[in-house]
């Protein structure tokens, strides 16, 4: 049995080893780690980098109250971005499959056409989802857009799903199965928490005030933004976000209303992205 | 002569990109090398995942020589007043790498100037193909291209290596940022990179050691083969003749490099699910085929097996680990597919019709709720055509979408389920079953195992078709070129097949219905632009209507004959236009003269009032004028009658028969008589005579415009 927090040491080593930076996770709640500012912030402009961090992801909508074997409120990804993508990159990352322990000459291995899109951050990319034995255990993506802006240079993102890996590994159909250490299951860590949050989220989250919150966070993060503090006004468009998806989980937002919430987001994220930029010297200075 | 491979080696293509991507390299190399005038004997496209490319069999070492005139300066700077060359004479000649000897005066389009006619060496094959190679990759059009690395290069996936071999030479050429060699990439698990092909005839073989079939009828044909052993194997069928199996066959063909297929088990509780539920699970989801029971027959009753198509070559033991991995996978899948589907039929079809308002159809159109309530009152007024309980038929269009609304088809996996999953909620809740098979059917209607297809299907598919286009041709969203987002010319396609596809109907009642009336009350007055846009749909449906011999069935005039007429009943033009097909390859003489003659009368007639016919007002019998018109006008009554009996009771056979025999006395008639006898009308006893004999043409071409426009047919060159 390969545990969580082994699999997670195992890959910090790994992308340690290909000259990656290793940083932690960023302390405010978001649905992928493409929205920790180490990413968001760091694909822009020219400067070649490579970082490699944990990131607990929170998904309001597919919270099953500790119920379904494989959904979960709340995952953790692993999450590798290198700038430019470098040639041999599809060949490191198979290194590191086999790095944690998978014989892949036993498996089947399949790059299956997708394309990522973050509509609310005004990001995509081209790439796949990496298929072994029919499990999706990582998104490969070259972003080609974020915050609106062209990339160039091309970062390369690689998010393994951390759970999802480790239930691979361990050939273990129930999330709440594995063993985040020796002494203690997912279950044991998570199943409370995913109980809670599906309660919180479908049901018991205060419309009201979440509504209210939003358009707080969205003046906020503007007024911020037009003062180029990127950093703090970049956390307000992150907390728009996961307001959204709250209010979004909760019933609460009507067709019509989904579209412009969106928009809205997006509008912080460009801003964001160009208040960056305009700080590098790379556009021209213009407020939002 | 020479062998040439051409191989693009990149990180993996998206599948179902692969196949237009190499037809058209084959294309665009064909067309320029054709300009180039090199000939070859063969092309061979191939592609895989990781790569595409082109072998060219036997092409022609270097282009042909040619003879070709270079034009210079105008004469009058390039030799001066004693006829000698002058220096920009000399400046020509040293830039061609002529001497001047060589040069003269030549006749060019713009008047005298220096020139030569000089011998030009053919270029070699290796020179044309690293010239036309990277232009041909360059102008593919990628439906959806991208940047990587530094971003400089663009492509569908990023280029990692290229081979480009003549023979046994390296033909140097750069595509996008990578330099050809001699070597290719094996499969990624079970390959080595940096293999080297001796040669193109080599390529296969040597790809084939490292665990790639590169051939793309190699590889679907060990698929199939596989697909048909393993499913023999548990005494079942893998196929069930759906476009959505093919397609699928399409896609695993290019996601691997080396195809094999295991075949796995499903669990015994999730053979609940429906077929439909579980089998779309299975491919949308695992890219899996599922396994039927043996034996004919429209139903497809599942086994409790898949089939995987896996990359690389495979031992029984792996398989057994691959095996396991694909079950667990598919075990969590199927648990959703039962919790949603389980959680939906709880719920009841028509509660789910307020749910409906909050599901935008179009912003310009409005809900779904808005779409099934208009559908609602068409299928109930369609009903009567249909000879169909106007009831039942509005009950099943208003609960046709209410499946949108349900867990299942919200799933991205399940949206091609619409329909077939909401008749699926239909008929567990014990609704009529003519209203779930509807629901499922409205998509697209099915033949029924009586080989018909069910009416009410027919009447709400006829229902949501006209809606889609009544409300996008209101908002003026009508398609342009070869863009057409919303499907119109699909949906007008559906309204026109089923409205008339006599087939459909086989033994039972056919619509008796006017698309006009119809169209005119639904948009709620005349909409011209929708009819004819109809009309296009219900002219191309009779263009591809075949004889036996595979040939179309019926020629162009013939079909703007008939289109000329009011679209009314569908299956009514269909009939007519058979008629006149047959009776005309009847007598085809007498039909090419009488569309030249109706031609005429209908120029004659353009504008022009009706008249009263008075048969004492043709010329007496003593001119040859008066005989002819009387004839005429003899043979007219003769027919009259029973012609028009003849298309009142759909004979129109028996009418176009009757037509025929009137073509001697028209050709009399054009040939002797001048209707217009008196164009100006200063004599009033002449101008009777001309009203009369227009009254008379304006019947002739009445009688037979029920059935179609003479007018509009061709004489045929024999």
């Amino acid at each position: 049995m390969i545990t969580i927090q082994e699999l997670i040491r195992k890959m910090k080593e790994f992308w340690a080893g290909e000259g990656c930076l290793i940083a932690e996770p960023y302390d405010l709640e978001k649905g992928a780690g493409t929205m920790n500012p180490e990413t968001f912030f760091r694909v822009l402009g020219p400067k070649p980098y490579a970082s490699a961090y944990v990131e607990p992801c929170r998904r309001p909508r597919d919270g099953r109250y500790g119920e379904n074997p494989q959904r979960v409120e709340k995952h953790h990804q692993f999450q590798v971005i290198v700038k430019p993508s470098p040639e041999d990159i599809q060949e490191k990352y198979l290194r590191s499959l086999e790095f944690f322990g998978i014989d892949l000459k036993k498996h089947d291995l399949k790059f299956e056409e997708d394309n990522w899109e973050a509509p609310t951050l005004g990001a995509w990319g081209v790439g796949w989802q990496v298929m072994l034995d029919g499990t999706e255990i990582t998104q490969f993506t070259y972003f080609q857009q974020s915050g609106g802006f062209e990339l160039k240079p091309v970062t390369v993102e690689i998010t393994y799903g951390i759970e999802r890996l480790c239930m691979f590994l361990n050939r273990i159909g129930n999330i709440y199965d594995l063993h985040w250490n020796e002494r203690f299951t997912y279950g044991d860590m998570r199943r409370e928490t995913e109980k809670q949050f599906s309660i919180f989220n479908y049901s018991a989250a205060n419309i009201e005030l979440f509504g209210k919150w939003f358009n707080e966070c969205e003046a906020e993060c503007v007024r911020l933004l037009n003062n180029d503090l990127y950093l703090p006004g970049y956390d307000f468009c992150l907390k728009a976000s996961h307001i959204f998806n709250v209010l979004d989980a909760r019933g609460a937002i009507s067709v019509s209303a989904r579209q412009d919430l969106i928009k809205r987001v997006r509008r912080l994220a460009i801003l964001s992205a160009r208040k960056y930029l305009e700080s590098q010297g790379l556009v021209e200075k213009k407020n939002g | 002569m020479a062998d040439f491979i051409i191989e693009i080696g990149t990180e993996e293509i998206p599948s179902n990109m692969i196949p237009a991507l190499v037809g058209e390299l084959e294309d665009k190399v064909r067309a320029r090398l054709a300009e180039k005038r090199i000939p070859f004997e063969a092309i061979k496209k191939f592609g895989a995942p990781r790569r595409i490319g082109l072998c060219i069999w036997n092409i022609a070492e270097k282009q042909p020589d040619s003879d070709e005139t270079l034009l210079g300066p105008p004469a009058s700077i390039a030799m001066n007043d004693n006829g000698e060359w002058t220096k920009a004479a000399e400046g020509f000649a040293k830039k061609n790498g002529l001497k001047l000897e060589e040069l003269k005066v030549i006749e060019g389009p713009k008047g005298k100037v220096v020139g030569a006619e000089v011998q030009v060496k053919g270029r070699t094959a290796e020179e044309i193909l690293a010239e036309v190679i990277p232009a041909a990759v360059d102008s593919l059009y990628l439906p959806k291209s991208m940047k990587w690395g530094d971003g400089e290069h663009e492509f569908v996936r990023p280029v990692r290596w290229v081979l480009a071999l003549l023979d046994t030479k390296v033909v140097p050429m750069n595509i996008k940022g990578v330099e050809a060699g001699n070597t290719t990439r094996g499969h990624r698990v079970f390959g080595k990179e940096g293999a080297v092909v001796a040669d193109p005839t080599a390529y296969f073989d040597t790809l084939k050691h490292e665990h790639v079939i590169a051939d793309i009828e190699e590889r679907r044909k060990k698929i199939l083969r596989a697909l048909g052993d393993l499913a023999e194997s548990v005494d079942g069928k893998w196929h069930d003749d759906k476009p959505e199996t093919e397609e699928l066959l399409k896609s695993v063909i290019f996601l691997s490099e080396f195809p094999s297929v295991v075949l796995g088990e499903i669990p015994q509780e999730f053979l609940s699910l429906p077929t439909p539920v579980l089998s779309t699970c299975l491919r949308e989801h695992q890219k899996f085929f599922s396994v039927y029971k043996n034996g004919i027959g429209s139903k497809h009753e599942i086994l409790p097996y898949f089939l995987a198509v896996c990359d690389g070559p495979r031992t029984l033991g792996e398989t057994r680990t691959i095996l396991e991995g694909l079950k667990n996978v598919t075990i969590a899948r199927l648990q959703d597919a039962k919790f949603f589907y389980e959680h939906d039929k709880a719920v009841k079809l028509e509660k789910r019709l307020e749910e409906l308002k909050g599901i935008l159809y179009h912003p310009k159109i409005g809900t779904y709720y808005d779409k099934s309530r208009r559908m609602e009152r068409y299928a109930r007024e369609l009903a009567p055509f249909f000879s169909i309980d106007p009831d039942v038929a509005a009950k099943a269009a208003l609960l046709s979408k209410c499946d949108l609304a349900s867990l299942l088809v919200q799933e991205k996996e399940f949206t091609s389920l619409q329909g077939v999953a909401g008749g699926l909620y239909a008929e567990s809740q014990g609704e009529d079953p003519r209203i779930a098979r509807a629901i499922s059917e409205h998509y697209q209607p099915v033949m029924g195992e009586d080989g018909k297809a069910s009416p009410y299907s027919l009447a709400v598919t006829v229902a949501d078709r006209f809606d889609t286009l009544i409300e996008f041709f209101k908002i003026k969203e009508t398609p342009t070129g070869s863009k057409d987002p919303f499907g119109l010319r699909r949906a007008g396609k559906m309204v026109v097949e089923i409205l008339a596809d006599a087939s459909l109907y086989e033994g039972g009642a056919k619509p008796k219905v006017s698309l006009e009336e119809l169209a005119r009350r639904w948009y709620g007055k005349d909409c011209p632009e929708l009819l004819e846009f109809l009309k296009e749909r219900l002219r191309h449906f009779f263009e591809n209507a075949k004889s036996p011999d595979g040939k179309s069935r019926f020629q162009y005039d013939e079909i703007n004959a008939v289109l000329a007429t009011p679209m009314n009943n569908l299956i009514d033009m269909g009939e007519r236009l058979s008629a006149l097909n047959a009776v005309r390859q009847e007598h085809r003489e007498d039909f090419d003269a009488l569309g030249v003659a109706f031609k005429r009368s209908r120029n004659i007639l353009k504008g022009l009032p009706s008249y009263r016919l008075d048969p004492a007002k043709f010329l007496p019998e003593n001119s040859k004028e008066g005989v002819c018109e009387r004839e005429l006008h003899k043979a007219y009554i003769q027919i009259k009658d029973k012609a028009e009996e003849d298309i009142a009771r759909g004979e129109y056979r028996g009418a176009l028969r009757s037509i025929a025999t009137l073509r001697p006395h028209v050709d009399k008639f054009y040939d002797e008589v001048l209707v217009m006898c008196d164009p100006e009308g200063k004599d009033p006893q002449k101008t009777a005579v001309q009203q009369n004999r227009l009254a008379l043409l304006e019947r002739l071409t009445k009688l037979f415009y029920k059935i179609a426009d003479f007018a509009e047919i061709v004489p045929r060159e024999s």
